[in-house]
């Protein structure tokens, strides 16, 4: 369980930073912002402090989390109950939701699972736990190591957020294994944290389903050679957390941070993590509110430019690809079969919950989501088309674990969006009648965002979850 | 046909039609509905059948790592390339593997692969990746310093 003591100070320090950015009270919703910023601080600050020239030891990297902590423990410090206000109302009017406790049970045993087995995939060996290592000796980015053209098999060219985040476990003593392991049990945390966020619109029992669903979601931290240790999940998780802060409207001071804090680190999350946070930027930025669209533009196509210079500036090769139109064409020819031939049951799952997604009611906030979808799918098969190894091997090797990147979240949200809305017989204008999904139209408000606050049946209008 | 109805039959026939797409619309939402939780269940069972045996899964190795793992001890300087020599007995594609489990056991040393021994005289050291090489003397103008298994630090003589 050693691996597990970076991430919890890093989760305590988001916890601290995710009441500043944004106005959450939700104990999920803070959950999965809380989880999303302790990825964001921790490789950012490793970033800032290899720019800095400042080597990886364990105090200079502690350094990045204190402000966090203390923020975190300042109502302790003050006397207060020592528990953040979400919790301690809960706790107070004793009004945890039997449907709530299922879902923290579930997801909290998948963190249990994850974190017991050190990460053991062979991606993770030779790609990204191999990164960390040089990382964590290097006491920085290793560009040298990366541009060593010998060291093509380890994908020099993929964005470093993965391989930072293990390797600050590395630095503060942990083996790789573990270190994957516990940052792998947090992502589990945030995944079904932002499920249940997302899908809440709907009521508890599929924010449930959606909560489990997402944290126990097939490949996706699976233990076996192919996914034990991979990207994947974080590029899960931080797109989940993006559409979850898509939902808040800018009368929530923060939101915006928070998304621009997901989409930076989704863009710096392997290369299909950069093409999603894209697409999710192009589809959804009218969404943002038009003093904001900058900020969140600039802040997730510069650490992705900041890398891409590094690259060119060090000859970091990168991914090999084949412009070739006869080799496309064959390609594409023989990508259905090569499919066919990777169908496992988790493939053929994907392959039904994307069309799950694409023909979702047309609700205003789905629309953009389907966009990203298809766009991602399609960037997805441009890459195998242009890629120079073989088609069958390529497909049966990554297309499982890849296409399961926007899946948790896209389920979560059209569940929590369309189901909400299929469920509501109400007349128009009454208190029901408005929209209750996370990503509805443009007059959504910040009670259209957070439905569980001002359930007519709950008085008080306080809930836990 | 419609042109020959009154303008009531008119009214009824659009209201008709209007409730029914209304009722397909909707039944076709509710399906929706019930296949997306019905995917999301599916999800949910397939993740636990997946992950159930994984308490009592211990992480496994790559069959050639244990070949490798004494590798760990050798004697060798950080941040030095060190040439990495798998003779032509092992395919390139386990060559490969060779070098990667290389990087992984020693990721301070810049490994450079080869098939022979270099020729070049300003090379004084050098890794070999041999099964026979224990029951073998070393190569002419080397001298053995380090062996463990498959894995043999040499040195060049100096004359």
């Amino acid at each position: 369980m050693t691996g597990l003591a970076v991430p919890v100070v890093a989760l305590i320090s988001g916890w601290g930073w995710v009441g500043l950015v944004g106005d959450e009270r939700n104990l999920a919703g803070r959950l999965a912002g809380a989880t999303a910023l302790a990825a964001v601080l921790t490789g950012g600050w490793l970033a800032l402090l290899d720019l800095c020239g400042i080597p990886w030891r364990p105090s200079a990297m502690a350094a990045g989390w204190l402000p966090g902590v203390v923020l975190a423990l300042l109502p302790v410090l003050r006397q207060l109950p020592g528990i953040p206000a979400a919790l301690d109302e809960a706790w107070n009017t004793r009004r945890l939701s039997p449907w709530a406790a299922i879902a923290a049970a579930g997801v909290g045993a998948r963190a249990v699972v994850v974190a017991t087995v050190p990460a053991f995939g062979w991606d993770f060996r030779y790609i990204w736990g191999l990164k960390a290592r040089v990382f964590a000796m290097a006491y920085g980015h290793d560009l040298r190591w990366l541009a060593r053209p010998v060291h093509a098999f380890a994908r020099p060219g993929y964005p470093p957020l993965w391989s930072d985040l293990v390797a600050s476990g590395l630095v503060a003593g942990t083996s790789a294994g573990r270190a994957a392991a516990g940052w792998g049990a947090l992502l589990a945390v945030g995944i079904g944290a932002a499920c249940w966020r997302l899908a809440r619109p709907a009521g508890r029992p599929i924010a449930t389903l959606a909560a489990l669903a997402g944290a126990w979601f097939p490949t996706l931290l699976a233990p076996d050679v192919f996914h034990s240790g991979s990207a994947e999940p974080l590029a899960a998780f931080l797109f989940a957390v993006a559409l979850l802060a898509l939902g808040r409207k800018d009368e929530l001071p923060g939101s915006p941070h928070l998304l621009a804090a997901a989409l930076a680190s989704l863009a710096v999350t392997k290369n299909e993590g950069g093409v999603l946070a894209l697409l999710v930027l192009v589809c959804f930025l009218r969404r943002v509110d038009t003093g904001r669209r900058v900020w969140v533009a600039l802040a997730t196509v510069g650490p992705l430019a900041v890398w891409q210079a590094a690259m060119a500036a060090t000859g970091i090769p990168r991914e090999a690809m084949v412009f070739h139109l006869s080799h496309m064409v064959t390609r594409a020819a023989a990508l259905p079969s090569a499919v066919a031939a990777a169908a496992k049951p988790a493939l053929v799952l994907e392959i039904v919950l994307v069309m799950v997604v694409l023909t979702a009611p047309a609700f205003p906030g789905v629309r953009p989501l389907k966009a990203v979808l298809f766009l991602w799918l399609t960037a997805l098969a441009s890459a195998y088309l242009l890629s120079p190894y073989d088609l069958v091997w390529h497909v049966q090797t990554s297309l499982e674990r890849v296409m399961a990147i926007p899946l948790p979240g896209a389920l979560a949200l059209v569940l929590g969006t369309a189901a909400s809305q299929g469920s509501r017989r109400v007349p128009p204008g009454s208190r029901q009648s408005r929209p209750q999904s996370a990503l509805e139209g443009e007059n959504a408000t910040v009670g259209s965002c957070f439905p569980a606050e001002s359930a007519p049946d709950d008085p008080v209008g306080r809930r836990f979850a | 046909m419609a042109k020959r109805c009154t303008p009531i039959t008119n009214n009824i026939l659009d209201s008709l039609k209007l409730s029914g797409a209304m009722l397909l619309r909707m039944s076709l939402r509710d399906l929706w509905r019930w296949s997306a939780v019905t995917a999301a269940a599916a999800t949910l069972i397939l993740g636990l059948a997946i992950d159930f045996p994984r308490p009592t899964r211990q992480p496994t190795e790559p069959a050639w790592a244990a070949h490798l793992r004494p590798l760990r001890q050798a004697p060798l300087m950080q941040r030095r390339p060190v040439p990495l020599v798998v003779p032509g007995g092992f395919t390139p594609g386990d060559a490969r593997k060779l070098l990667m489990e290389a990087a992984w056991q020693r990721p301070d040393v810049y490994w450079r692969p080869a098939t022979h021994l270099p020729e070049a005289p300003q090379i004084r050291e050098l890794v070999l990746v041999d099964p026979r090489s224990v029951d073998r003397s070393p190569p002419q103008g080397w001298r053995r310093t380090w062996s463990k298994g498959w894995i043999s630090v040499l040195q060049r003589e100096v004359p």
